[in-house]
């Protein structure tokens, strides 16, 4: 299933359409650069991660913490607190396991439903993806839906772009029920076994 | 029957807001449906029709599949039988485990058992959380369309609606309204108890539900409360995920242009959710599978074909009818063209065939459907078994025999025609055969174009082979002109060409439904047709309804290797001139015109049979500066819109007014069509006169100067 080599440019462009952003990094820092002007110019008090390695969901935390927002690993909230703190999040920040460059699509799988309204609630989501992680095309999907369905039960997102309606008068208007705001970070160079569902 | 379509026609007429509106969004639909679909390719669709096909003939077998996977991983599994029985479980359900409040996904399975009134008269408090959807609720009425409930409401009138029903005062604004319906939703997801969605599919392999939605409301719904709830029809099942990813692909870009929908949800459990107490709790997930006909509908030879919808609702933005009536009045439950079989199998046939006559027969949704879907054939068979039941209404009847008053107005030309200007016989004809008075009639020919022919068709030994000649009745008793044009055409053309007995091609009997007559002349025109085509004839027709009812409509209904092999040798005249033209075989010693502009309007039974608009490349290689608009169908529907008043003039007419005014504002000097009654459409409504390609054709080949 691996993409072409203009894959990411095309994943990029897709989202563009989409009304998403999508930005291509060579490093983590850059990322955590991001971020953090990101939550500034939100000016967002609570940041959740989920889907990402210890190391980097670290570096992050302490990037969006100097930004001034508090910021929590998923698994790291006690239970009891969890689904207020996210029904207060103002961005979501998690992994993706795939992403489709033909659609501009996102595909997730989530262990649990605290992980998936991370990417429900909060007005804002940002999704982290590494480049080999791209695919061309949704119809390539097919044994890895049926594998990723039989193996147990995580549910499977696809996500492409921010939520949209156009159920009155056929105007398109972004950010119904889902986020407003769709960031798709793609990082080129990350080391293997550093997402979620791999 | 409980309705009276004439009323409700009649209403829905004099809103004029509504009928602007709805046009321009499924004129926009329409578009952006044909732009998205681009890349299919007549072999891709035949391969999603395949995997439908297959799917509906496997259902039982990937029914026992999935319910196995559903239980392996803990899911509860109810088989409903009926309407009753899907909305029983899910109220005995919400009683015992104590749900309060329950949030929907919008679900056209949950309208189809009017689940909602179930669940409010057991003191339940429902909302729905699709934008479109909740408008409609908030109203009290129904959705209007498959997949855009709300497309019946203006800004206006929804702006209005909240400050009614919520006493919130907010612009006309599509935004601000999103934003408010987000942050008065959005209470309701948390506090709900139970979830309620369809599923756009079920994967029997894995035992999954796929949920679509653009809004992300359907994640909410099946994310937060303790209990998700997912009725879901049988045809919603594919055996494998080979399948599910192809009808995935083409489901957004049939439905709203988009190339992937916003949020595709796949789960086969219920996972764990964080509690708003505080901790984590497993949601219980029910499926609720709904029969209710439509294992039925699978053994129906006709009917079945229904159960291939994806529920895009293309066909809906290019049906004309639908376009301004809408769907309140063009529909039940469901609505819209492919909601008349949908109702059929799910409410019966009386509910079907109340709005079955809106239906025209254009053959557009047809033409649009990604599965190929024989939306025509399945409402004309409605047609028909309630008219065997209850009696075919008389005007249809009167129109479905149209030839015999062709014949005689012919036979007493001039005195028909000078009858049919007067309006002391227009209003007999009205009163006697249903023909509203205002249609513009055309003028009958004295002689019969077999009469004018003779002498004309014998053999010359021609060089490209033989054509057998299809005339329709109209070309025979009324614009014999166009006849004459064709026969002269395919001459000059080198083509022997032949005249055997024939009859009108019978569409007038197939749009109403009295399938037995249309049979009747099928076989007539199959076994005279066939004499010839058995000794390596082509058939050819200048009307496009003749050509598509050989090509189309006879092979069906007689389902005999002759009609079959006269189809597979059917065309109509400029398809079949545009094919010598490629292969260099057309004379192309003809006049080139100047300054000559013109309209093409496009029949829309030509579209299936040609699908690249020969009739345009003929204009140009004439000169003929030419101008293609589309609003789709005309409105006339053959005979449809000469019935009197509002069971069809009336309607006809309104369909008729973006395409009629923008030729009456064009510059061109006429239009070209090769349809002989979208011409009596035109002609009555735009300021223009209308010719046939072949008339022009013909004048160039003789170096006439053009009319």
């Amino acid at each position: 299933m691996r993409a072409g080599s203009d894959a990411a440019q095309r994943l990029v462009s897709e989202l563009e359409k989409l009304g998403a952003v999508g930005r291509l990094f060579g490093s983590r820092g850059e990322v955590v650069k991001y971020l953090a002007n990101l939550v500034m110019e939100r000016r967002a008090k609570l940041v959740l991660i989920s889907g990402l390695d210890q190391e980097f969901s670290s570096e992050l935390r302490r990037g969006i913490a100097s930004a001034g927002a508090s910021c929590f690993e998923l698994d790291d909230v006690d239970p009891k607190d969890l689904r207020r703190l996210l029904e207060k999040a103002e961005i979501g920040v998690t992994g993706a396991d795939l992403a489709v460059a033909e659609t501009g699509s996102l595909v997730l799988t989530t262990r649990n439903d605290a992980e998936r309204l991370l990417s429900c609630l909060p007005p804002v989501h940002v999704a982290i993806i590494a480049k080999e992680n791209i695919v061309d095309s949704f119809l390539e999907l097919a044994e890895w839906f049926k594998k990723m369905q039989s193996q147990g039960t995580r549910t499977v997102s696809v996500i492409t772009g921010p939520s949209r309606t156009a159920d009155i008068e056929r105007e398109i208007v972004l950010g119904v029920h889902g986020p407003h705001e769709l960031h798709v970070i793609i990082l080129d160079g990350m080391p293997d076994g550093e997402k979620s569902g791999s | 029957m409980g309705r009276n379509l004439v009323a409700e026609v009649s209403e829905a007429l004099r809103n004029r807001n509504q009928i602007e509106n709805l046009r321009r969004s499924m004129l926009h639909m329409r578009d952006k449906k044909d732009a998205a679909m681009i890349d299919y390719t007549e072999k891709k669709l035949a391969e999603l029709r395949e995997i439908r096909y297959s799917s509906i003939s496997s259902i039982e077998e990937n029914v026992r599949e999935l319910k196995e996977k559903l239980e392996e991983n803990g899911c509860n599994f109810y088989f409903a039988k009926t309407a009753k029985d899907a909305c029983e479980y899910v109220v005995s359900l919400a009683k015992a485990k104590g749900v309060k409040r329950i949030v929907k996904a919008k679900s056209m399975t949950a309208e189809e058992i009017e689940l909602n009134k179930w669940l409010t008269a057991h003191g339940f408090e429902v909302v729905e959380t699709d934008l479109g959807e909740w408008l409609v609720q908030l109203a009290g009425q129904r959705p209007s369309h498959l997949i855009t409930p709300a497309i019946h409401l203006s800004r206006h009138d929804i702006s209005k609606l909240i400050e009614e029903k919520l006493m919130v005062k907010l612009p006309a604004d599509p935004k601000e309204i999103t934003r408010f319906a987000r942050s008065f939703l959005r209470d309701k997801f948390l506090r709900a108890d139970m979830g309620i969605t369809g599923a756009n599919l079920l994967v029997a392999e894995t035992g999954s539900l796929v949920i679509v939605t653009n809004e992300g409301n359907g994640r909410l719904v099946t994310a937060l409360p303790r209990i998700h709830v997912a009725i879901v029809g049988v045809e919603k099942l594919v055996k494998s995920w080979k399948d599910a990813v192809r009808v995935l692909d083409v489901l957004p870009k049939s439905a709203t242009g988009q190339k992937m929908a916003t949020y595709v949800t796949v789960l086969n459990a219920g996972s764990e959710t964080p509690s708003p107490d505080g901790g984590f709790i497993k949601r219980e997930l029910h499926l609720v599978l709904l029969d209710n006909g439509r294992l039925d509908a699978a053994r129906d030879s006709i009917i079945s074909d229904a159960l291939n919808c994806i529920r895009c609702s293309a066909c809906f933005n290019v049906c004309p009818t639908y376009r301004v009536l809408g769907g309140h009045v063009f529909g039940y439950i469901y609505s819209g063209p492919i909601g008349i079989p949908w109702t059929y199998i799910s409410h019966g046939l009386e509910n079907a065939a109340d709005y079955a006559p809106l239906c025209i027969s254009c053959g557009l949704c047809r033409e649009t459907c990604p599965i190929g879907i024989d939306i025509p054939m399945m409402i004309s068979e409605i047609k028909r078994r309630y008219g065997e039941r209850k009696g075919y209404p008389w005007v249809d009847r009167r129109l479905a025999g149209y030839e015999g008053l062709l014949r005689l107005a012919c036979r007493t030309s001039p005195l028909s025609n000078f009858l049919s200007s007067t309006s002391v016989s227009r209003w007999v004809l009205e009163k006697l055969i249903g023909i509203d008075r205002r249609v513009k009639l055309p003028r009958f020919s004295r002689r019969t174009l077999r009469d004018l022919a003779e002498g004309l068709i014998v053999s010359h030994g021609g060089s490209e082979g033989k054509v057998v000649y299809f005339a329709d009745s109209m070309a025979y008793y009324v614009d014999t002109d166009v006849g004459l044009a064709t026969i002269d055409v395919l001459q000059r053309n080198g083509f022997d060409v032949v005249m055997p007995p024939q009859k009108g091609s019978g569409m007038p009997s197939f749009l109403y439904g009295l399938l037995e007559h249309t049979k009747k002349v099928a076989e007539y025109n199959v076994r005279h047709a066939y004499e010839y085509v058995s000794k390596g004839y082509d058939l050819v027709s200048a009307e496009p309804t003749a050509a598509y009812c050989f090509r189309f409509i006879y092979p069906r209904l007689l389902e005999s290797k002759e009609a079959y092999d006269v189809a597979e040798r059917s065309y109509e005249l400029f398809g079949y001139l545009s094919m010598m033209l490629d292969r260099g075989a057309l004379d192309l010693r003809f006049r080139r015109y100047k300054d000559v502009k013109a309209v093409y309007h496009i029949p829309c039974h030509s579209r299936r049979l040609s699908k690249d608009k020969p009739v345009l490349k003929f204009l140009e290689m004439l000169g003929i500066e030419t101008e293609f608009i589309d609003y789709g169908c005309c409105g006339m529907g053959g005979t449809w819109g000469m019935k009197r008043g509002y069971e069809g003039y009336e309607v006809s007419r309104v369909i008729a007014e973006p395409l009629t005014s923008a030729i009456s504002e064009s510059d061109a000097d006429f239009v070209v069509t090769e349809c002989s009654l979208c011409k009596i459409q035109i002609e009555r409504f735009a300021d223009k006169k209308v010719f046939h390609p072949v008339l022009l054709l013909d004048k160039a080949y003789k170096g006439l100067p053009l009319p």
